[in-house]
């Protein structure tokens, strides 16, 4: 499924919770981030202007926020690596519009090393 | 001057048609997940009862037609109830926690969902910025339970 290749490339463990069930955390390394600053595509845009006329799904911009994401967690997930991080905790996503025609997209949170939790 | 109110009317009845097609949609895929949970927290459980912790994400963006758009902008000068909007928005939330679930259907429940809500403008100005749309995000994690 395409979700798990996301999540299983690096072998990086990720969740929005404060833990991940099932596995203790031995080490912290703390906040790790990613971002991207996309500006829309030129004929998206223009679409775009043409669709919010007739109303309903504007799939360009979904699909620029998607990959907007995907690059965020990439980047996210690099710096947790180079730190020695098996995992990120804790994750949340921050949009913001930083000039005229771009948004930035921003993923953080807290690079960890985690092994299975023995009962 | 004639031809410009046929098309602005043309655009709401066709988004009207989109509007009330998509609400059906939504309506049957919400019966079909409706044994997989979504909670917006995650201490409701102690944490020992999930497994397979994966963090999930979801994204919808969508506009209204010009005439609500011009409806909404006489209806804001009296302060009055936005209904147009709030069917956008309510329709955005729906759909983008369907495609939350239909990323999540080998797990047994979707924990700690947060959604965010931002505008899509033409402009980065106050002045002259015009709302082209709205986008509703999500994020959540998907577990499954140990017993």
């Amino acid at each position: 499924m395409a979700i798990n290749n996301i999540n299983n490339s690096y072998n990086i463990q990720m969740t929005n919770i404060e833990a991940i069930p099932g596995y203790k955390i031995d080490e912290v390394y703390g906040v790790v981030s990613g971002s991207t600053v996309r500006s829309k595509h030129f004929g998206r845009d223009m679409m775009a202007g043409l669709k919010s006329l007739v109303g309903g799904e504007l799939k360009g911009y979904t699909e620029l926020l998607q990959e907007s994401r995907e690059e965020a967690i990439e980047r996210m997930k690099m710096q947790a690596i180079s730190l020695g991080a098996n995992a990120i905790i804790n994750v949340r996503f921050a949009t913001s519009s930083v000039a005229s025609g771009a948004a930035e997209l921003y993923a953080y949170g807290t690079a960890v090393k985690v092994s299975k939790e023995t009962y | 001057m004639f031809d410009i109110v046929i098309t602005v009317l043309m655009f709401y009845l066709i988004n009207k048609v989109v509007e009330i097609n998509h609400y059906k949609s939504i309506r049957k895929r919400e019966k079909k997940y409706v044994n997989l949970p979504v909670f917006t927290g995650y201490k409701i459980f102690p944490i020992t009862k999930y497994k397979d912790a994966t963090l999930v994400y979801s994204e919808f963006a969508a506009s209204n037609d010009y005439f609500k758009k011009f409806v909404v902008s006489i209806l804001s000068f009296f302060g009055l109830n936005i209904v147009s909007y709030e069917k956008l928005l309510d329709r955005a939330r729906r759909e983008v926690i369907l495609r939350l679930k239909e990323k999540c259907q080998n797990y047994d429940a979707i924990i700690n969902l947060k959604i965010e809500t931002v505008e899509i403008n033409s402009s980065n100005n106050t002045a002259n910025k015009r709302i082209k749309g709205l986008q509703v995000l999500a994020s959540a994690t998907a577990v499954n339970f140990t017993n």
